[in-house]
């Protein structure tokens, strides 16, 4: 027979967890929803600079320009965005599964490298590739702009200078707060998917327009990656309210099993020992 | 041409990198393009600019709103005038002693006769702080942007 003592500490213990969890979901949850703010912020400015860039490449001719040729050689630089923190169910799990088979699939007998962001992600990828190109730690916790351009500003300055022919980034995208989508975007070399109405219209271009859009290529990096970083972070709280919010529940359902448990118990023992001073009384 | 026919007012809409956009419709808008100030009227011809630091008027009617942009470009198409830039700020949120105090940092850092100065951050942190000033009132100096 299972005993009550040990039942009822072990509902104690996991009514504790739950109160952690419970308050690890409240914290996400705040957490979640000022990343959020800050990502509807950053959009606007992202797509704009995009669609601008889109537009005006056209007035320009792309065979030459250093952003937009593809390098040679067969070397692809992966960009990796993953959590410095854990405790966030399958969100990092997911990244570092995604990277797995694009190395062995997608990216088969291609020279990769590696730059990994968050701290989960490289102690996982380094444990199962060995050396990474590059990791950035804990940039989440004081994220600024520049933040975004010391990760991305490295990598934009070997394909400029040849060492790489290709630029990926694995990232999630911020759907709502229960889902996020994993998606794997090329950034360089940038081409443009549709040009839209700018690359018909005639412009006047202040300075020429092959500077112009120079200066914009980079700054659609920056921009780029500023909000691929905010769509990590408001994805990252998501999936760990989530996380959290489904522990907690779990918990709630374990609880009500084990009291269930122990109420059958506690009942049976005192069955049995009515029995036992019944029939002891009839016995005398 | 008929230029007294009033056409649709312009849109303004100023995106900043970490901000939520301003959004603005004006009869006039005057920008600080990094090859001088320019003007724009409805019915402009499509334009792209270069923008330096500096001060973005929109005037409607009586009423004038001033934002500070720090750099970055403008496009103007069809009377929408899109301006992206690094940081921008309307002049009511601007933070008059901030801006004072970078000022003096700057013009300390100009003036001091020391190598390690960045001359190139400091002036530009310089115009930077001139510009808020300008946008907000009375400026510190004459003459600043």
């Amino acid at each position: 027979m299972p005993n009550l003592q040990g039942i009822r500490r072990r509902i104690a213990s996991v009514k504790s967890t739950q109160k952690i969890t419970r308050a690890m979901k409240m914290v996400a949850a705040a957490k979640l929803r000022r990343a959020q703010e800050a990502l509807i912020k950053t959009r606007p400015y992202a797509y704009h600079m995009r669609e601008l860039v889109n537009g005006l490449i056209a007035h320009i001719d792309p065979t030459d320009h250093p952003l937009l040729r593809k390098g040679t050689g067969d070397k692809v630089s992966l960009l990796i965005v993953s959590s410095d923190r854990g405790l966030c169910g399958g969100y990092n799990s997911s990244i570092v599964i995604e990277t797995m088979r694009l190395l062995h699939e997608d990216f088969k007998g291609r020279n990769v490298e590696l730059i990994v962001v968050g701290k989960k992600g490289v102690d996982a990828l380094r444990r199962r590739r060995g050396k990474l190109k590059a990791s950035h730690l804990g940039i989440f916790d004081r994220y600024t702009v520049s933040s975004a351009t010391s990760v991305i500003d490295p990598v934009v300055e070997e394909f400029v200078a040849g060492q790489t022919s290709e630029v990926y980034c694995l990232y999630n995208e911020f759907k709502s707060a229960i889902s996020q989508k994993l998606k794997l975007e090329r950034l360089l070399p940038y081409e443009p998917e549709d040009t839209g109405k700018l690359a018909d219209a005639y412009f006047i271009f202040e300075p020429s327009a092959e500077e112009i859009v120079s200066a914009l290529l980079r700054d659609n990096l920056h921009a780029q990656m500023h909000r691929i970083l905010h769509e990590a972070m408001a994805s990252e709280q998501g999936a760990r309210m989530a996380a959290m919010d489904s522990a907690t529940n779990n918990a709630r359902d374990v609880i009500a099993k084990l009291t269930l448990k122990y109420n059958r118990v506690r009942q049976d023992a005192i069955t049995k020992e009515v029995v036992e001073i019944v029939s002891g009384a009839e016995a005398l | 041409m008929a230029e007294t026919k009033q056409s649709a007012p312009l849109a303004l809409e100023i995106c900043a990198i970490d901000r939520a956009p301003y959004r603005v419709e004006a009869a006039e808008i005057s920008l600080p393009g990094e090859q001088g100030l320019f003007s724009v009227l409805p019915g402009h011809a499509a334009l792209v600019a270069t923008l330096g630091v500096g001060v973005v008027k929109a005037r409607a009617g009586a009423e004038e709103r001033i934002f500070v942009i720090n750099g970055g470009i403008a496009r103007v198409l069809e009377n929408q005038v899109l301006v992206l830039t690094r940081t921008a700020e309307s002049a009511e949120d601007i933070d008059r002693d901030r801006a004072e105090a970078a000022k003096k940092r700057a013009d300390g850092r100009l003036n001091s006769q020391r190598d390690k100065v960045d001359v190139a951050r400091a002036e530009a942190a310089l115009r930077r702080a001139m510009a808020r000033l300008a946008a907000s009132g009375n400026p510190a100096s004459p003459g600043g942007s």
